[in-house]
């Protein structure tokens, strides 16, 4: 079992969305719930159909309204409740990826997965190994210069 | 065999420490035997292999590295190639070997002999000098004459030499040899 | 805009790691939101009455409940909205249980979490829009593909309830597999002898329309309405004068045809009816070995045929059939024993697989019933069964177990020792899964009145000595090696998905897991219906299953074909795309996009080319509304401006 930093020892929570797809990752994660594979509590969930409903500007949006870390999960490619919604989101995604250095992010802010509906222990995989990656970050606004007002 | 008492987490420890120290998973195996069932020295061995696999599940550390199978493992990898788990079950066997090594269990001290005897030549010749090793293992594990009458028949054909023959990159061998030491220690 | 919130304590299971009472206060301080409160058991009757009550009596027109997954509840409270009156999509989720109660790292910090969860289901509830689903009409037949036990089961049934079935099958005659055991476990009842009848009424039912020889070509629509597109392979006989008199399987002379019914037991003629119980009992030429075809002259079989059925210019004719839902029962295949070096890889003529051996022991086999080794023609003494011949093995990409074949090793054994007596047989087993009714009772009966030796262990190699197979293997009981001299081996080589099972399920718009099986919508609760509308499943082709099984769940497809169809009129989800007209440019990107061809161009009156979503066809995955590069086309209930709310509920503070 993944060890969990645990608030109590002082570090502040940080602000991450995740937007999943209702069909697996957002199963996955009601998996984790219902094994109580304990998981640390920066993750705010954004429930949609498909990972191919996600728009990077969510994405970008996310991480300019101070968000300190977005990621996007959705069901493993072919396995896609609509058949090619992931496929779309892949593209897009690692293209997002590769672009956010272009406007100051820093792309390990960002991260994209395939988690299914059964793969409870992986959610908690990933949300724990992501989370402290943005803890290894630091809060965004805190660190990096670019300030867009919008 | 005395009635083992298991409680809870008895067996993951050992089986741990085998899949730190080897990177293979123990407790994959499901025991369906076919490692066993290809095994060329299963009728030389104390425990059949799969039976190595179940004590290592059930963590009987004792019996497992005092045993003789993972010494006398040539690792030929049948059950490698057979294993439905994708085990490296000889991986494993030398892992097992190693472990009994550092603690100074060499239940079949002849196989301990030729490794180090093997080992040592290798690393003063950067190849085997076929010689040399013959006549160290020959003294040290007290088989004097043993494999002796192949001798004439070996040497008439020149697959045998009298004196060492170093190979080119002899000192970059001993390195290797040096930075293992130095990583395992 | 007055929104009502109700934050569940689930018992213990939120209340106790999340302070529900202060995520209640919190809220109550959110903009639009009128009422507030928390309550023990949020979706049992009183629970849901509170909420009608509360919507009444606080004039609410929006309601939040922050409770379990939406996954588990969100059907319920959107009813229970709808009968206080409101729109059922005034209703919001936020999931304080399974992604913060249970998980979280402390009441603290998971109460914090909670409120902003539901902080995020009131900004979206806020900009929910009331939609309406729209109805329309289905077509009352329905399509089954496959026609093996399952697909004939589920056949029979839908043409019982009334239902017009098309049966679309890919081999020349409808039976599948089950045609081709010999018996069946436990009863040793035979198998053609019972599952012929069911061929018959297969073939005379009023309301079902078969074609055999044919395939799945191409389908389009969404349930209710699909248009699928079948194509019916040559056959180079006229089946309309083909009356299966057999003349010209008996003149053929071409004699070493691969027998596909019989798995190459025996050869069969390049023109043949697979076997003698085959609906529709017609003959057809396999171009691969036929002279006329291979060689460009031959003709035997015109010259025969008393009615002149023969056409050797015969060509793919395609027919479109229009229904309303789709079962499918394609079945299973067999690992290709190439895959078992280790076993002779299929180069030993004494090592066959379990299905070849169910045709030597069949009385309508190639051998009539005698079994007779293939390489020697000689009865075997000693026959060796492998199971796990392939399943359970990671290595060569088939983890999981086939289900049936301890079973029917079992019966194999038990009928080796009743046609040659003084036979002795051996199983080489992993595990023994014999968990159906009597199943256990009789592998235990092959073993204590048959006396065949069980063996618990795998076999590591097989290879000839003499006239006899050396079998090698581990007794893992004894803890040591056994060898066997054996006359034949049985390897129950494991249940694979079928072939072309993957470019089927693309077709159709329905999953498949790694090893090719089809995937249900749940695995406990919808375990026929697929994620696709519509479309159920049957059989094995769902993943390995026996008789009973199989058949029970083609009775299950059939009984959701029918609930499907027994209306006039289906309700689609009205969660789908919708363009604007005024912001689209008619790029068309969307409709290039759309996994579904559910996008389709249209021109308005003023001359203006838009994009225009086919209601019924919109799944609602809204790929196209990330596609649309000026937020022309939504995707309702999940819009841009729903889903920034929601990540502006909790990123600008």
């Amino acid at each position: 079992m993944p060890d969990i930093e645990k608030k109590e020892t002082g570090a502040k929570e940080l602000r991450i969305v995740g937007f999943l797809c209702n069909w697996c990752s957002y199963g996955g994660a009601d998996t984790a719930g219902v094994a109580r594979f304990k998981q640390p509590t920066d993750l705010r969930i954004v429930r949609l159909p498909c990972s191919g409903r996600v728009d990077p500007l969510f994405v970008v949006k996310a991480l300019l309204s101070g968000a300190d870390g977005v990621l996007v999960s959705g069901c493993h490619p072919r396995d896609c409740h609509y058949s090619e919604g992931n496929f779309y989101a892949r593209r897009r995604l690692e293209a997002l990826k590769r672009f956010l250095p272009f406007i100051g992010i820093d792309d390990k802010r960002f991260h994209y997965t395939w988690v299914s509906a059964s793969e409870g222990q992986k959610w908690q995989q990933t949300v724990t190994d992501f989370t402290r990656q943005i803890h290894e970050l630091g809060p965004r606004l805190a660190k990096e210069e670019i300030v867009v007002e919008r | 065999m005395d009635t083992i008492k298991l409680a809870a987490g008895s067996g993951r420890g050992f089986a741990q420490e085998v899949k730190k120290e080897s990177g293979e998973d123990p407790l994959l195996c499901y025991q369906c035997g076919n490692c066993t069932a290809g095994c060329p020295y299963t009728e030389f061995f104390d425990y059949p292999v799969n039976q190595i696999m179940r004590l290592v599940q059930a963590g009987m550390r004792e019996q497992v590295l005092s045993s003789k199978a993972p010494w006398l493992c040539a690792t030929c990898e049948t059950c490698t190639t057979r294993c439905p788990c994708e085990i490296d079950v000889a991986h494993i066997m030398d892992t097992l070997r190693a472990m009994a090594y550092r603690e100074k269990r060499y239940t079949e001290k002849d196989v301990k002999t030729f490794y180090e005897t093997f080992l040592g030549s290798l690393k003063a010749h950067g190849r085997i000098f076929e010689m040399g090793i013959l006549m160290r293992y020959n003294l040290a594990s007290g088989h004097i004459f043993s494999d002796a009458d192949l001798g004439p028949k070996v040497m008439s054909k020149g697959l045998i030499h009298f004196l060492p023959r170093n190979i080119k990159g002899k000192d970059e061998v001993a390195k290797i040899f040096r930075k293992f030491a130095e990583r395992s220690r | 805009m007055r929104v009502g919130v109700f934050i569940c304590h689930c018992g213990n299971n939120i209340a106790g790691t999340v302070d529900v009472a202060r995520v209640a206060e919190e809220t109550r301080k959110l903009p639009g939101v009128a009422y507030a409160t928390d309550y023990m058991y949020t979706c049992s009757e009183p629970g849901q009455d509170e909420i009608k009550q509360a919507i009444v009596r606080e004039g609410l027109n929006r309601v939040v409940v922050a409770a379990c997954s939406p996954r588990m509840h969100e059907l319920t409270f959107r009813r229970t909205v709808e009968k206080a009156g409101l729109n059922r999509y005034f209703f919001e989720m936020a999931n304080i249980r399974e992604h913060i109660s249970w998980v979280g790292e402390g009441k603290e910090a998971n109460t914090q979490k909670a409120i902003e969860a539901v902080r995020m289901a009131v900004a979206k509830a806020i900009r929910n829009r009331p939609l309406v689903s729209s109805s329309f009409k289905v077509n009352k037949k329905v399509l089954v593909i496959g026609a093996g036990v399952a697909g004939m089961q589920a056949a029979l049934d839908c043409a019982d309830g009334g239902l017009e079935t098309i049966v679309v099958e890919r081999s020349p005659s409808i039976a599948g597999m089950m045609a081709r055991l010999d018996k069946t476990f436990p009863t040793i009842d035979c198998s053609i002898c019972i599952l012929g009848p069911k061929m018959v009424d297969v073939a005379q039912h009023e309301r079902i329309r078969l074609h055999a020889y044919s395939e799945i070509e191409d389908v389009k629509g969404y349930v209710g309405n699909y248009q699928v597109k079948i194509r019916k392979k040559p056959t180079y006989v006229d089946w309309k004068k083909c009356t299966g008199c057999g003349a010209c399987m008996e003149k053929c002379p071409t004699k070493n045809a691969y027998d596909r019914f019989n798995y190459g037991v025996a050869p069969t003629r390049a023109i043949n009816i697979p076997f003698p119980q085959a609906i529709p009992k017609k003959a057809t030429i396999d171009p691969e070995f036929c002279r006329k075809f291979t060689k460009g002259k031959c003709g035997v079989c015109a010259k025969v045929c008393p009615t002149g059925a023969i056409n050797y210019e015969m060509t793919d004719e395609f027919v479109t059939e229009e229904v309303g839902a789709i079962i499918v029962a394609t079945g299973y295949g067999l690992l290709d024993q190439a895959k078992l070096p280790e076993y002779g890889g299929g180069r030993y003529p004494d090592v066959i697989s379990g299905i070849q051996y169910e045709r030597l022991l069949n009385a309508s086999g190639p051998t009539a019933g005698h079994i007779q080794r293939p390489s020697d023609g000689a009865e075997p003494k000693a026959v060796v069964f492998v199971s796990c011949a392939g399943s359970r093995d990671k290595s060569i990409g088939v983890p999981y177990c086939s289900n049936f074949c301890c079973m029917y090793i079992a019966k194999q054994a038990i009928l080796t020792s009743d046609h040659i007596p003084g036979s002795q047989s051996y199983v080489f087993y992993t595990d023994i899964r014999a968990t159906g009714k009597g199943y256990d009772e009789f592998t235990r009966r092959a073993q204590e009145d048959y006396g065949v030796h069980y063996i618990r262990g795998r076999v590591s190699r097989i290879y000839p000595k003499g006239n006899k197979m050396m079998v090698k293997g581990a007794d893992t009981l004894l803890g040591a090696q056994v060898e066997i001299e054996a006359d034949l081996v049985v390897l129950a080589t494991a249940a694979v998905a079928a072939p072309g099972a993957r470019e089927l399920a693309e077709k159709l718009h329905i999953s498949y897991d790694t090893n090719g099986f089809y995937v249900e919508s749940h695995p406990k609760l919808r375990p026929v219906e697929t994620n696709t509308a519509g479309v159920y499943l049957a059989g094995a082709a769902q993943g390995p299953k026996d008789i009973p099984a199989s058949v029970a769940q083609g009775s299950a497809a059939a009984a959701k074909a029918l609930s499907l169809l027994s209306k006039d009129m289906i309700e689609s989800d009205p969660a789908i795309s919708k363009v604007n007209t005024r912001a689209c440019t008619g790029c068309l990107k969307c409709l290039s996009t759309c996994p579904f061809q559910a996008i389709k161009e249209e021109t308005l009156r003023d001359g203006k080319r838009v994009a225009s979503v086919i209601e019924t066809v919109c799944a609602g995955c809204g790929v196209c509304t990330a596609t649309c590069p000026c937020g022309a086309i939504q995707l309702e209930h999940f819009t841009d401006n729903q889903l920034l709310a929601e990540v502006n509920a909790i990123c600008r503070i």
